[in-house]
């Protein structure tokens, strides 16, 4: 109750602002807007334009990697879970599960570097 | 009474938040560099000088900004306006509880009692996750919802910070909930008040008066140096998930190739910075909550502080004293935070997104699984010591 009373007083307060600025649009006088053709964004025909897209082959890569690292670590949270329940012993366990992640990921980096 | 109390507090401590980013982004773009005098900001007109731009006229400069919005607005045909007005609400609701997550007035004067929080989980640390990523789906809408391709690369851009962010905070945040044996904020906040605990082994051995003055004058166990490589981490997770990918950059006043809000339409400026502003707010609270003790002060018992002030002024006043006191020492450090991440921003490059990811999958993955390895080796150390085991 007092999170839903925060949260809607705190936005009514944000939006105060434009539809204070909105309603005074409204009782103003206005001519009618013109429409603006706009030309299509280009991206050029210049050498840097037209050369291998290298920035996004490798951010393409450090996605895909991020990804999966993502995925194990979001595996943890439900471990973190059960910490309170079956205590700090669980830890010497998830050591198992923590120690090989670690060794592929600095294998990983090692193998990035010498590409 | 005290819903009314909690929400007016949080209300203070956002605005104040807000009000600090603003002025510090000001700050740091009108700021006068002596050695290149040719790239200070061109208001002589407006106010006393080079030196000081027009911070007087600040009146003047909210009015300004009204009429800005009172213009005609921008309508550009192909945008899908339904979806950019969907996100707005779901980004900024999805902070403003964030912030409502945050333990800002910890408990009444001080004492072991329930806490006073506006919303109170569990699992607060994965409801941190999920408001992070709420904030990210919301900015990657609005990116998708103009068909401008320099909209969309700013979506792409959020999108690889998010996937890159994710693995980093989990693996930065859990430490904190490995130590303290929970994901709960609030205990997370109370496992920093315990003292020290190389302090109270070494008082120990001094025998028990040093160890009762020791616990007169608290040296709280707050994780930043606990912790200090998690803090570090941490820093870098929540300003990967943080950062916008908006247009203008509001530190250093350029405008970015790609990003969000290039059609120059004032309204949608107004609530971009707002939703940047409060992901800052929101971020250093965060920090403080985990890292900072929350509202509590180095070398000071509330309790004792209440107790002594109990036979002139009662229970009741020194107590609502207390309370007033974390709420204030919260807001302190979330400004001190907030000037210190100002600060940092201009003063190292904007990288690159490719780069950005490459240094958190590379090089601060690998250091934060070994951080997590190195915390729970200690914790189970520590489980054995008589006396000091959580």
């Amino acid at each position: 109750m007092p999170a839903t009373l925060f949260l809607l007083t705190a936005l009514a307060l944000l939006a105060a602002v434009p539809l204070a600025a909105a309603g005074l649009r409204r009782a103003l006088p206005a001519r009618r807007a013109e429409i603006l053709p706009v030309a299509e964004i280009e991206f050029g025909s210049s050498q840097k334009a037209r050369r291998s897209p290298r920035h996004a082959v490798l951010l393409h890569r450090g996605l895909l990697g991020a990804f999966f690292m993502a995925l194990v670590a979001l595996a943890l949270l439900p471990a973190a879970v059960s910490l309170r329940s079956v205590g700090v012993g669980v830890v010497q366990t998830a050591l198992w599960l923590v120690l090989p992640t670690l060794l592929v990921v600095v294998h990983a980096g090692r193998g990035g570097r010498t590409e | 009474m005290t819903t009314a109390f909690l929400v007016g507090v949080w209300l203070v401590v956002a605005m104040v938040g807000l009000a600090s980013v603003a002025l510090f982004e000001r700050s740091g773009r009108s700021r006068a560099r002596t050695d290149r005098p040719e790239l200070a900001p061109p208001r002589a007109v407006w106010g006393g000088g080079v030196l000081h731009p027009p911070s007087r006229a600040a009146t003047a400069r909210a009015l300004a900004g009204f009429a800005r919005l009172v213009r005609r607005r921008t309508r550009v045909v192909d945008h899908r306006r339904g979806l950019r007005r969907l996100s707005r609400g779901l980004g900024c609701g999805a902070l403003l509880l964030g912030l409502g997550l945050l333990p800002i007035a910890g408990t009444w004067g001080g004492a072991a009692g329930p806490p006073l929080l506006l919303l109170d989980l569990e699992g607060g640390l994965i409801a941190i996750l999920l408001v992070l990523l709420a904030l990210a789906v919301a900015r990657i809408a609005i990116g998708l919802s103009e068909r401008s391709a320099w909209s969309r690369m700013g979506a792409a851009r959020q999108a690889s910070r998010a996937i890159a962010g994710t693995a980093l905070l989990v693996l930065s945040s859990m430490p904190l909930a490995i130590d303290a044996a929970s994901l709960r904020l609030h205990d997370l906040v109370l496992d920093q008040q315990r003292m020290l605990w190389p302090v109270a082994g070494l008082a120990r051995l001094f025998g028990p008066d040093v160890v009762a003055r020791l616990e007169a004058w608290p040296v709280p166990a707050w994780n930043l140096f606990t912790q200090p490589l998690t803090a570090v981490l941490f820093a870098a997770a929540i300003s990967l998930w943080v950062a916008s990918p908006r247009a203008d950059v509001p530190g250093a006043g350029a405008v970015g190739v790609a990003g969000l809000g290039l059609d120059g339409d004032a309204t949608e400026l107004y609530w971009l910075r707002v939703e940047a502003r409060l992901a800052s707010v929101f971020a250093a609270g965060l920090f403080v909550t985990l890292f900072l003790g929350a509202g509590g002060l180095p070398l000071v018992d509330p309790v004792t502080l209440v107790e002594r002030a109990e036979p002139f002024l009662g229970r009741g006043l020194p107590e609502a004293l207390v309370t007033l006191l974390h709420v204030g020492v919260f807001a302190g450090k979330l400004v001190a935070v907030l000037y210190l991440g100002a600060r940092v921003g201009r003063m190292t490059a904007t990288s690159r997104d490719d780069r950005s990811l490459r240094l958190a999958t590379r090089r601060l993955l690998p250091v934060a699984w070994a951080n997590l390895l190195l915390v729970a080796a200690i914790a189970l150390w520590l489980e054995g010591l008589p006396g000091v085991g959580a």
